[in-house]
């Protein structure tokens, strides 16, 4: 699943130019210094012009930010199949001060925090072998993804609807892990930190979840993602991967885990990352909630990945129309389709589940008549009978975006 | 649980994930040059900008801001910077920057 087909025309022009000149450097002979290059891609936004560029471990992607790094994941990689690969995969940091160097070997994670009776270290060995591996099949989708398609914009990253990813990660069960702490019955939240740190000492990047969630068999600490090591900038050498849960919670470079009896209320978690507390997580743009939450679960989405819109169909002849799926844990259960702007709806055909965490990929067909101009719409459910709304919601901070897109196209 | 596939359990699986990461060893990575700078103003905020701003994160930040971004924005995001991450910026730096980022990002432009 890692080998890449270069079918984007705008890639092959970048792969030929060499844009990104692969230099030896360091251990791993991972190190990357890429050549000042002008390749440019337009988002279909105001001011969505962005450099392509290529990082370390990455194929040219879409530039958000040079420093830190923030990539998105150029959109006809969703298209190749159901598992993102790492090099394609986007990334995301808060903070300037990221770790370049990792020795994988003598990482350690701490364990400690106020509601644990035995703090200890461990080591990426000691977490390869003397636990039982588990794996799941997870998106990791931004919070912001698709953030500047709000409307009305809302300030923020402005990601396209690139920033998320679907990968196979291993690794152990983090209840295997703090088992060994003695957790005492006070323990109320478990805190997650990393080794980016911000440049001045302020607003490092700590998560935390409640006890409970922590504890419930399916977080996990990852040591390889798609069946190799994580690349450096999603994480190496082992990250959170909390399923179903937005990529805020998913640490990278996890170094410290705290148990401990309040809730932690850092930056990251309050004011960052909260959401409206209310049932749709949404307001009237331009008011202010009255109540925050933090975020959460994902929403459900479905994306048309074959056509994009203003895409031209071959008329008088099927035309099959794939893309992909997914919520936040239940599991996609039926994706409808239609190609008229949303009046009469069909199903669509289902692909096979990966796991309830995954992208599932779902088709139909259709037969274009000449001249004529379809707008393609597809809306999700999943198994707790959760969909999309046929307009879009609003919410200050931009995230959750989960609107029924549409994707015009027409028949020559 | 279907969705997670559980490895065979068992020391055969351990080692057999042992041998196949064990060659990990470590990453050393380069990062490129930033893709942008930030916009030439003949505003005084412009050259404190440059030595404020762009000490922590690259210009994108801001060019990439919606063309709407209002003032308040502009001085919410400072002032963060300043209290969150402790960036060394003086109080008295603070409007002269904000009214160069909101003049050539912002709703003033």
């Amino acid at each position: 699943m890692n080998t890449h087909r270069p079918t984007d025309p705008q890639r092959r022009r970048l792969l030929a130019a060499g844009a990104g000149l692969a230099v030896g450097a360091g251990l791993g002979g991972f190190g990357r210094a890429a050549l000042a290059q002008t390749t440019t891609m337009e988002h279909a936004f105001v001011n969505g012009r962005r450099n392509i560029a290529v990082y370390p471990e990455k194929r040219p992607l879409i530039v958000l930010s040079s420093r830190p790094p923030q990539l998105e994941t150029p959109w006809e990689v969703f298209n190749e199949g159901l598992i993102t690969p790492n090099d394609a995969f986007y990334v995301r940091y808060h903070n300037a001060g990221i770790p370049t160097a990792i020795d994988g070997d003598k990482h350690v994670i701490r364990i400690g925090g106020n509601a644990v009776g035995k703090p200890f270290e461990i080591t990426m060995n000691e977490l390869r072998s003397q636990f039982k591996p588990i794996e799941v099949v997870a998106v990791n989708q931004c919070s912001g993804n698709s953030r500047a398609l709000f409307s009305p914009r809302v300030t923020g990253g402005q990601w396209g609807n690139g920033a998320m990813g679907n990968a196979r990660w291993m690794g152990v069960a983090l209840k295997d892990v703090l088992a060994r702490a003695e957790l005492k019955g006070a323990a109320r939240q478990v805190t997650f930190n990393g080794l980016d740190d911000g440049l001045f000492g302020g607003g490092d990047f700590v998560k935390a979840l409640d006890i409970q969630h922590a504890m419930d068999g399916e977080v996990m600490l990852a040591y390889q993602m798609n069946g190799t090591d994580i690349p450096l900038l999603n994480g190496y050498p082992v990250k959170l991967i909390v399923p179903g849960y937005y990529a805020t919670y998913w640490v990278k470079h996890l170094s410290e885990i705290e148990v401990i009896d309040t809730v932690y209320d850092g930056f990251w978690m309050r004011p960052a990352y909260r959401i409206p507390d209310n049932d749709c997580a949404c307001i009237e743009p331009g008011t202010t909630p009255a109540a925050t939450r933090p975020i959460g679960r994902m929403n459900v989405r479905s994306f048309i990945t074959s056509l994009s819109d203003g895409a031209r169909v071959a008329a008088g002849r099927e035309s099959v129309v794939r893309g992909i799926a997914f919520d936040g844990g239940q599991g996609v259960r039926e994706v409808a389709y239609s190609i008229d702007g949303g009046q009469a709806w069909r199903a669509a055909r289902l692909g096979p589940e990966l796991g309830r965490y995954s992208f599932r990929e779902f088709g139909f067909s259709f037969t274009p008549e000449l001249g004529n101009r379809y707008d393609l719409r597809v809306r999700a459910w999943n198994r707790s009978g959760q969909s999309q709304p046929m307009e879009a919601l609003w919410q200050p901070p931009g995230y959750m975006r989960n609107v029924v897109e549409s994707v015009k196209v027409t028949a020559a | 649980m279907k969705s997670r596939l559980l490895l065979a359990a068992g020391c055969a699986a351990v080692a057999c994930v042992c041998a196949g990461v064990a060659a990990a060893g470590s990453k050393s990575v380069t990062m490129p040059a930033d893709g942008v700078q930030l916009k030439p103003s003949a505003l005084p905020g412009y050259a404190k900008a440059q030595a404020q701003c762009v000490a922590c994160h690259s210009a994108e930040y801001m060019l990439y801001q919606p063309p709407n971004a209002p003032r308040p924005y502009w001085d919410a995001m400072v002032k963060r910077m300043k209290t969150v991450f402790k960036a060394p910026i003086e109080d008295a730096d603070i409007p002269v920057i904000v009214d160069y980022l909101v003049k050539t990002y912002g709703n003033e432009q």
